[in-house]
């Protein structure tokens, strides 16, 4: 009999397996996939946010779900939202945030993924995304020919360009990581809307967004500007390069992949102030070049590596600059410097002192193979 | 002795008793309570932690190894005399009590945060409540084969620790010891709630078959405890940065959080579900200790009874902290005096014992 008792006791366990208590049935869910954030123009204190989810219905006549809702906070956003939506609304599945320009130099973007961090059901791996001279809710509102539903458009350009090399696509928990973390700034990819000015349907990917210690954007990388912030933050795997160089007075491209890099950064402290030396190590191979060379000679290949390592070397400080000038360290020299020094980095203001920082960097160059013609030219 | 005695517990169900009994849910919050006073040093502090807690085991072995064939009950009276060595005995239980109640408390905040928010607490409780004093019923050895299965599904689980690596960087651990000795020895201290379990020895070292491998065997379990602390401190700054970890009350379930597999996008979910096992585990060895020791009391007749009797006692515990900082604070204060009880009935019995020249072992040889 107690046997008996047991067993019951122990099946009606089975109750609780599946969560029952907290049903939520996949059918009643509105799967957010696409978040933008905009400013209000009337009211400073408000944000306009728009939501895309998927329809999941043949009847429905549109693919994407889209509703457009003013709030002071992401919650009180998400409740409005949901006063407009006949399902639950949730953020499982949310792939990207779109702030305008605008948002994200305030630094409003940064106060949205602080919020977001801290909704449990939020997809922690959403990846980020700034539009540049246009609200985030234009870009919900685009319709691809090649992919109407932007919740799926628009992760897939973000995710094949990271793939590719050409851009990294930091998630909402690495740009918190990072704004959280002494010594380096976090980033974030820049879109545009392309097309006619009757018919803006596409989007491309114009630079990279770096934010200070405040969590405002300051500056943006041009699309030029990534390899070397990649090149150093080692963020990218599969990194492509493509660049001018002259040779006898005449300039010639070059394109190629950057198989490896090895970044070797020092630090030291001179008259309060840190130097930083950075000595770069890259390995390219795949190169295709206009020269009329030939390039199984050792020595055509060694002048090719010097050429391109004066020039990475030049764009690398160049970018470099920059970002000093906007006190925003997005590769991150700052943590370096702490671990070299830690009692000199203690109690600092470190974008004041990488304002003032001393940065040297040397680059060298190790062409692997260039091209399958023995003299490209000819 | 108990009914275990034919069977006993077997070299591996006992390393796997003290390893499930030592990590329970202190390993999801270890990287900040260590780290608010070790900082970038916290492993430094958790290894250090280790060593000291596997003294503590060494004592609780030399005292067990004198009485092989009795339960801490029996030794207490015959060593403190009956009064003091019933009290004794009962504080003990409380203690494994309180962890039980401490161990789901805090299991059922978690649930509650990340995945049920609408579940009445309650459900949680008499849920596991129900399979533990169930399991408890069964006895020690089956207890040890349920130990066997649950660390090594623990083990497929910690797998998934290694999903945010991508996101790993030394430098997040760097400097080492930059945060200075005074810091690194003074966070030890905050360790003892997370090493916590294995003094469950007092109560099962009769039951294990190779009685003379056992501080070989608790050595191993503990070993194995501290690298898993030590992994996953490590893996937690690595990735989220010590600056960022401090903020989150739950490290561990952030941490998770981060990356997915293709066959499962939230990993962090399917973590919580499967470590409910590993508390179920935990909490089961406490549970089994208290009332063995009580049922031994009463002539171990009352076993059964004792097990569906003491409960509502863990339920009651279970819901005396009113909110989530007094779930932390109840938490700290049991792993304090839990570790000071221990160490105070260990080394007090062990230098009575050594006084009237108590040691089993010797009556036997005469």
């Amino acid at each position: 009999m107690t046997r008996k008792f047991l067993l019951l006791l122990l099946c009606s366990l089975l109750l609780f397996v599946g969560g029952c208590w907290d049903i939520l049935l996949i059918e009643d869910l509105a799967l957010i996939q696409v978040i933008g954030f905009d400013e209000d123009p009337e009211d400073s204190e408000l944000m306009a946010v728009t939501i895309a989810c998927p329809t999941l219905s043949e009847k429905a006549t549109a693919s994407m779900f889209k509703v457009t809702v003013k709030a002071k906070s992401i919650n009180q956003a998400l409740i409005n939202a949901q006063r407009q939506a006949g399902r639950n609304l949730v953020l499982g599945q949310t792939t990207v945030l779109v702030f305008s320009e605008q948002f994200a130099r305030s630094g409003k973007m940064n106060e949205v993924v602080r919020q977001l961090a801290l909704l449990r059901d939020m997809n922690a791996n959403a990846m980020l995304a700034v539009v540049q001279d246009a609200p985030a809710q234009h870009v919900l509102q685009l319709e691809n020919p090649v992919e109407t539903r932007i919740g799926v458009f628009l992760p897939n350009l973000l995710e094949r360009n990271q793939y590719r090399g050409l851009t990294p696509t930091p998630t909402a928990t690495e740009y918190w990581n990072k704004h959280h973390t002494l010594g380096i700034d976090p980033v974030a990819p820049i879109i545009q809307i392309t097309g006619h000015e009757d018919e803006k349907k596409g989007l491309v990917i114009a630079g990279l967004g770096v934010f200070n210690s405040a969590g405002k954007m300051t500056g943006i990388l041009t699309d030029n500007e990534i390899l070397p912030y990649q090149m150093l933050s080692g963020e990218g795997g599969r990194l492509r390069f493509t660049t001018e160089v002259k040779i006898r007075n005449e300039r010639r491209t070059v394109a190629g992949y950057i198989e490896n890099v090895k970044c070797k950064i020092k630090s030291e402290i001179k008259n309060n102030k840190p130097s930083i030396d950075i000595s770069l190590k890259l390995f390219v191979d795949g190169v295709d070049i206009e020269w009329d060379a030939n390039v199984l000679d050792h020595k055509v290949i060694d002048k090719l590596g010097q050429l391109l390592a004066q020039d990475f070397q030049g764009n690398i400080q160049e970018m470099l600059e920059k970002t000093q000038n906007w006190q925003a360290d997005c590769i991150g020299l700052g943590r370096r410097v702490r671990v070299q020094h830690p009692k000199w980095f203690k109690g600092k203001d470190w974008a004041e002192e990488y304002k003032k920082c001393e940065i040297s960097v040397t680059a060298e160059v190790t062409v692997r193979r260039i091209g399958t013609l023995v003299e490209p030219q000819n | 002795m108990a009914s275990g005695k034919k069977y006993g517990l077997s070299d591996f169900q006992w390393i796997a008793m003290v390893v499930s009994v030592t990590i329970s849910t202190a390993i999801i919050t270890l990287p900040r309570s260590v780290g608010e006073t070790a900082g970038r040093d916290s492993w430094i502090s958790i290894i250090i932690g280790g060593f000291v807690l596997w003294a503590f085991a060494l004592f609780i072995w030399l005292l067990c190894r004198k009485f092989p064939t009795r339960t801490l009950p029996e030794f207490s009276i015959l060593i403190l005399g009956r009064p003091l060595g019933i009290v004794v005995s009962i504080i003990y239980s409380l203690y494994a009590f309180s962890m039980c109640a401490v161990v789901l408390r805090i299991l059922s905040e978690l649930v509650r945060t990340w995945v049920f928010i609408w579940t009445p607490v309650p459900v949680f409780f008499v849920a596991i409540l129900i399979t533990v004093g169930y399991i408890s019923r069964m006895g020690a050895v089956t207890l040890g084969r349920l130990m066997e299965i649950t660390i090594l599904f623990t083990a497929a689980v910690l797998l998934m620790l290694l999903i945010p690596l991508p996101e790993f960087d030394f430098l997040n651990l760097k400097p080492v010891g930059g945060e200075g000795i005074l810091k690194i020895i003074q966070a030890v201290p905050q360790t003892a709630f997370a090493y916590l379990g294995f003094e469950s020895m007092l109560v099962f070292f009769p039951f294990i078959i190779n009685r003379h491998k056992v501080l070989k065997l608790t050595s191993i379990a503990l070993i194995m405890v501290t690298l898993l602390y030590f992994i996953n401190t490590i893996l937690v700054y690595g990735v989220l940065g010590i600056e960022r970890t401090l903020t989150l009350v739950w490290p561990l379930v952030n941490y998770m959080r981060i990356g997915s597999l293709p066959f499962v996008q939230r990993v962090d979910n399917v973590m919580l579900f499967a470590w409910t096992a590993q508390i179920i585990a935990t909490v089961a060895v406490h549970y089994f200790s208290a009332t063995f020791t009580l049922a031994t009391l009463t002539r171990r007749h009352y076993h059964d009874l004792w097990s569906i009797a003491c409960l509502p006692i863990v339920y009651a515990a279970a819901n005396l902290p009113p909110d989530l900082v007094a779930v932390f604070a109840f938490s700290d204060m049991v792993g304090a005096y839990g570790l000071i009880i221990n160490l105070a009935i260990t080394g007090l019995m062990l230098v009575v014992a050594k006084i009237r020249g108590l040691d089993e072992r010797q009556e036997v040889k005469t």
